[in-house]
């Protein structure tokens, strides 16, 4: 079928981009200021201990021998060590994905039941206060900083009102996280059945997902707005109407249907301009996931995190891309490939 | 004389623009009998089309109905509520409009789209909805119905568009069709086809027409009576013989002059000046700038649709009662 | 047809996202990577019955911004690892308990007391023998033995550190064979030469006990796969064991029950990763964590007015050195230097900056250390600033080269003094540049003692001792730690090699004091205060005591 070798294609050229990612991020990180020997053995370390250590970890060869030397554990799946929490990467990684990807899918699920109802509203409703409302509130979700909601809801509904968990992660101290199956604990608690983790894991998720989701409701909800704009005084819905389909049919099997398409393609562009947002977030609600781990190995110079965690988003970049436009045969049928 | 189907009075839409109130409508009235099939013709921007919109109460803002009636069936459709004229829409009128393919919708199949309007209107299961449909797309000339429903529009071309379009007006088998241009954006043959088909439809199940078109030559053909619209109001209404045989308003006149006749071996003259825009229409009869027999009432005084002879009617201080 | 068409795309795009879902499959568990095994002895069983778990369960949590993993104590450099070694290893001697002046509970740095060794002999400051507890069994069950401890030392010796470093200059133990086993409970060091401060260096936190039989037997084949493995498995015999670490999450403390003292009030000690400073304070406020380190000076006084915390400011020996050229032309020239400490405000900096938790730096070392003397002629003075620029030639500042000076990242109050200091340069005529770098950028500047480098290096001694602090930071050395000016007078060099020896206080201080003179006229830093070490944590927890490291000491704290 053709769209099986259409995704392969897809997939094929992950090869290139990453290729070329891998290159990118080895010359600067290797080129930025900082030696991370003295991360490694100490600031302390005398010149001769650092010598003997670049040599004894090839960090004397000419850049492009280190490079590949870097590819050639890259295709064996080794993404180096990381020097700052003396782990193999890989293995950082995956202990971090889940949390990061379970506070963006609820944050972005979130964000797309409430944005798209609400930008459809504000479609149907055009120009009334409450499309004036949601109007507000999306340019608050641009204009707030993202820090800045998190702090106010953390102050008021943690500090001031004590009905939110602390700001701690993913779980309190005493609690016992669900066995570990995918690493997502609402997953994880889902499918070890495991309701009291379940509600701790969701009590501790809420906040950080709120304030990450307010961030991508705004655009979400704009988008859905003028393309519902647009469909509303599209023929087709007339046609609808016309023809005594109730309200609820036209707004959403006829217009929302065929205004969903710039939608889903931005929650491919969301996904990956939150990435921001969400190193933000897992700072301030100190979420261990993987932005904030990234972040951390830049300024401690770690190399090898940071090239991973660039070499991982981009493939997640490609990947979510690919399914959205998998997504869109699905939407259109006039879309092929 | 019975009760006719459907009773437009004094009817006055007007669309509030950033330029200012547009009159697309200014105070129509006609009436269109049980059976019959009635022509609205009139140049572009003459206001058929947002009267027929009117008729199934859809004016969206920034339109409005400011003023007059409709009557159908003895019932004030302008109190009817949303709800009570989502009962009315698809199921007692129904409306079909120009360019077939964009009035569709490019995500459902045709059969979806066709069968969703049996069953608003109608308490049946999905099955026999689906039964209904074939038999119908077979009844509009569709060779494979079953195939046909599972394409979506983009599949099928304009013609097969427009019988699906025509499908789902006629389903639920209303007394009153209001077509809109059907034929616009279709290849000549296929016009034919579809303008055949719809005066089968008509004859076979009974249905009353409004056939909208600014095409004489369509009208003559197929209706019964033509209502004449020029500027937002009615010009003229006639029985379609009287109307080409002695047309009564100097606007018909002018309309007739301007089409190329078979019959008539004249080169065709067409009207001078332009339609005067809905923002800004003439004072008195909105005709006066391109009339030849205008006098300065005409420029004042708005002349009254009233009753000339036979059941004709014209808006003219000059025809003769 | 066309529906299946559909379904398969959709079945596609959802494999497309369940794939991203699989990479994140069979995470990493959360290993444990502790050394808890069963005890493996070759004594016959006896049957004491062993600690029991103490019945209640008491948790200590503390809020902490960021966490470094390496436990190793010979390459540890990071407080929070090295508080994690001090908790789970043992010294083999501490210090005594006192309250000092201003009622802050401290340590007493002149009362050695013994600790993992039961008792102690100092023979002429030159042969120490040491006694070790009976009882003393590393967090596996192997008993902690004259032998093991020998080991530890050659294992601190075979790696080269600043820990080695140490050990060999400023302890006098050069080779493993001044270590002696005289029994299996008696070890023995001869120092090459007499040495009046090491037993201090004994107490320092990189000389703790580890078991090295258990890093041989589990680390792996090489010494690098060894090394490796300590680092991330803390195997000595303090009061402690590590039970959980998990990077960016928390680090879990537990009780050892093979320890040999008095089994600690909190038996479970956690350390919870919270970046962000002010939540760190409304969790402490809002007691879900017992203690936060280092809370904002700004936010000082509103936690000392809660009364539900305690908050303990203590003076440290700590220094906020401000290090300049000294080989480097024009800076070589001393009355530059000179100029640039008359125009530090640093009444202003300790007010404005350090909202008053810092002591004014009198000198090279600090008040408290024995030998210190007010020995710095650097009051905040511009007129003299601006004349000592004319002596040296450069009035008005006019053709000094702009300074650039290098600040840490993530570091707010040096980045603050900097400015203060820049404002203050401008006005005598010298510009300075402010050039924010990452740690590890700042951390080989420093080492590698770059020319013409100007920068800050806060330096705390671990031995509190003024030879000692004056041995790293005035001894001429081209790299490493901490003369980063690479300040040489080889009379100072002198003074502080017999200051190492001398074991008559009065002569040592005479050389202490010499040398601050000296420095004090050389000028290759500029002291800029002695900040305080502020920890605040719930008024219910008791038994805190300042360290000279800084480190908490877990055991040491309890409950009402
Ligand atoms: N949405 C609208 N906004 C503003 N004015 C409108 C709108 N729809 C219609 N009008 C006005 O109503 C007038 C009549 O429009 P209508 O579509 O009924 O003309 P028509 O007779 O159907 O012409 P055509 O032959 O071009 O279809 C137009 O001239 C226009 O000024
Ligand atoms: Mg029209």
């Amino acid at each position: 079928m053709r769209i099986i070798i259409y995704t392969l294609k897809r997939l094929l050229l992950l090869i290139p981009i990453l290729l070329g990612i891998s290159i990118i991020t080895f010359a600067i990180t290797h080129i930025i200021p900082g030696d991370p020997l003295y991360i490694l053995l100490s600031p302390y370390a005398k010149e001769d201990d650092i010598q003997n250590a670049r040599v004894e970890l090839g960090l004397d060869k000419p850049l492009y021998v280190q490079y590949g030397i870097y590819l050639n554990d890259l295709v064996h799946g080794d993404l180096g060590y990381a020097y700052r929490t003396r782990k193999p990467v890989l293995d950082d990684i995956k202990q971090r994905f889940p949390a990061t990807f379970e506070l963006t899918t609820l944050s972005l699920f979130l964000a797309v039941i409430v944005g798209v109802p609400l930008g459809v509203q504000a479609a149907v409703h055009r120009d009334t206060w409450f499309d004036h409302l949601v109007r507000i509130v999306s340019v608050g979700g641009v204009s707030i900083p993202i820090f800045w909601t998190g702090v106010v809801l953390i102050y008021i509904l943690y500090y001031k009102l004590k009905i939110a968990p602390p700001p701690m992660g993913r779980m309190g101290i005493m609690d016992t996280p669900p066995d570990t199956i995918t690493g997502m604990y609402i997953m994880d608690s889902i499918l070890t059945k495991n309701w009291v983790a379940l509600k701790v894991s969701l009590k501790y998720i809420a906040l950080p997902a709120i304030t990450l989701s307010f961030a991508m409701l705004a655009p979400i909800m704009r988008i859905t707005r003028n393309s519902m704009l647009e469909v509303l005084n599209s023929n087709f819905v007339r046609t609808a109407r016309s023809l005594g389909l109730s309200k609820r049919t036209v707004i959403y099997n006829d217009a929302l249907r065929n205004a969903l398409l710039p939608v889903v393609t931005s929650i491919g562009q969301i996904l990956g301009w939150s990435l921001g947002g969400e190193v933000l977030v897992e700072v301030v609600f100190s979420w261990p996931g993987l932005g904030y781990y990234a972040v951390n190995s830049i300024l401690n110079t770690d190399y090898a995190p940071v090239q991973g965690f660039v070499l991982l988003t981009a493939m997640i970049y490609v990947l979510v891309n690919l399914a959205v436009d998998l997504l869109y045969t699905v939407i259109d049928p006039r879309i092929t490939y | 004389m019975s009760e006719p189907l459907l009773k437009v009075q004094d009817l006055k839409i007007h669309f509030s623009t950033f330029y200012g109130v547009a009159k697309a409508v200014d105070g129509i009235s006609f009436e269109v009998q049980h059976g019959e099939a009635l022509g609205l013709v009139g140049e572009s921007g003459s206001g058929k089309s947002v009267t027929g919109m009117a008729i199934l109460q859809l004016i969206q803002p920034p339109g409005k109905v400011v003023a007059g009636d409709i009557i159908f069936a003895g019932k004030s459709l302008v109190d009817y509520s949303e709800k009570e004229m989502q009962n009315v829409r698809g199921s007692k009128i129904s409306m079909i409009f120009q360019n077939p393919r964009t009035c569709l919708n490019p995500v459902l199949t045709l059969g979806r789209q066709i069968d969703r309007v049996y069953l608003q209107h109608n308490n049946v299961t999905p099955a026999q909805a689906s039964e209904h449909r074939l038999e119908m797309l077979s009844r509009v000339g569709i060779g494979d119905p079953i195939r046909f429903s599972n394409n979506y529009p983009h599949q099928v071309s304009g013609g097969m568009c427009q019988r699906a379009m025509i499908v789902m007006a006629i389903i639920c088998e209303p007394q009153l069709v209001i077509a809109d241009e059907p034929t616009t954006g279709l290849d000549v043959t296929i016009q034919r086809q579809i303008m055949e088909l719809l005066a089968e439809m008509r004859e076979r199940m009974n249905e009353t027409q409004i056939l909208i078109t600014h095409d004489l030559g369509v009208v003559a053909e197929t209706c019964h009576r033509i209502v004449v619209m020029y500027a937002s109001r009615v010009m003229e209404v006639s029985p379609t013989r009287q109307l080409f045989n002695e047309p009564l308003h100097p606007y018909t006149i002018g309309l007739l002059n301007s089409i190329p006749r078979v019959d008539i071996d004249e080169q065709p003259t067409p009207l001078p000046g332009y339609v005067p825009n809905a923002l800004n229409r003439p004072s008195g009869c909105p005709f006066h700038p391109r009339c030849s027999r205008a006098q300065e009432r005409c420029q004042v005084e708005q002349p009254e649709l009233v009753p000339v002879k036979d059941g004709r009617s014209a808006a003219c201080f000059f025809v003769e009662k | 047809m066309k529906q299946l068409r559909k379904w398969f795309a959709f079945g596609l795009a959802t494999v497309v996202v369940l794939s991203l879902l699989l990479a994140s499959c069979a995470p990493a568990a959360t290993e444990v990577p502790t050394s808890v095994g069963p005890v493996v002895t070759d004594a016959p069983v006896v049957t004491e019955s062993p600690t029991e778990p103490p019945v209640v369960e008491h948790t200590l949590t503390i809020a902490v911004s960021a966490d470094i993993a390496g436990w190793d104590p010979v390459t540890s450099i990071y407080w929070l690892a090295n508080e994690v070694i001090v908790n789970t290893h043992d010294t083999l001697v501490d210090y005594g308990p006192k309250t000092d002046a201003n009622g802050n509970p401290v340590r007493d740095i002149t009362n050695v007391v013994p600790n993992l060794a039961e008792s102690f002999t100092d023979e002429g400051g030159k042969v120490f023998t040491f006694v070790l507890r009976p009882n003393a069994k590393f967090n596996n069950g192997d008993p902690v033995t004259a032998q093991a401890v020998k080991a530890s030392f050659e294992r601190v010796l075979s790696i080269p550190s600043l820990a080695s470093w140490l050990l060999t200059d400023v302890a006098f133990v050069k080779t493993a064979d001044q270590i002696t086993v005289v029994d299996d409970a008696t070890v023995k060091f001869t120092l090459a030469d007499t040495n009046p401060i090491f037993l201090k260096v004994l107490a320092e936190m990189n000389m703790v006990i580890v078991n090295v039989a258990e890093i041989q037997a589990k680390g792996g084949a090489t010494a690098e796969d060894q090394q490796k493995w300590a680092s991330a498995n803390p195997t000595g015999s303090g009061p402690y064991m590590l039970e959980k670490y998990e990077a960016g999450v928390e680090l879990v403390l537990t009780a050892n029950l093979n320890y040999w003292g008095e089994p600690p009030y909190y038996s479970k000690v956690v350390y919870k990763i919270v970046p962000d400073v002010q939540n760190r304070l409304l969790l402490l406020q809002n007691g879900d964590v017992d203690v936060v380190y280092e809370p904002p000076l700004k936010d000082y006084e509103t936690l000392k007015a809660n009364p539900d915390l305690s908050v303990y400011a203590t003076p440290t020996f700590g220094t906020l050195f401000w290090w300049l050229p000294f080989n480097t032309p024009p800076w070589d020239k001393v009355e530059l230097r000179q100029a640039i400490a008359h125009a530090i405000p640093y009444e202003t900096i300790i007010k404005d900056v350090t909202y008053g938790y810092a002591a004014p730096a009198l000198s090279w070392i600090p008040l408290g250390l024995e030998g210190h003397i007010n020995a710095s002629p650097y009051n905040y003075d511009l007129v003299k600033a601006a004349e000592l620029l004319t002596t040296a030639g450069y009035p008005g500042g006019v053709g000094l080269p702009t300074i650039t000076f290098y600040a840490k990242q993530g570091v707010p109050e040096e980045e603050q003094v900097a400015v203060y200091i820049q404002a203050e340069l401008a006005k005598i005529g010298i510009t300075m540049e402010i050039q924010p770098v990452a740690l590890a950028a700042h951390s080989e500047k420093l080492a590698s003692h770059e020319a013409g480098l100007f920068a800050f290096n806060f330096w705390i001694p671990y031995v509190p001792d003024p030879i000692y602090s004056e041995f790293w930071n005035f001894k001429f050395s081209e790299s490493g730690c901490c003369n980063y000016g690479s300040f040489n007078d080889p009379s100072v060099d002198a003074l502080i090699d017999k200051g190492l020896y001398e074991l008559d206080p009065a002569i040592r201080n005479g050389y202490v004091e010499e040398v601050q003179r000296k420095v004090a006229a050389f000028v290759p830093s500029i002291p800029i205060y002695h900040p305080s070490w502020n920890v605040a944590m719930l008024k219910s927890i008791m038994g805190y005591s300042y360290y000279p490291d800084t480190l908490l000491r877990f055991g040491q704290l309890y409950g009402e």
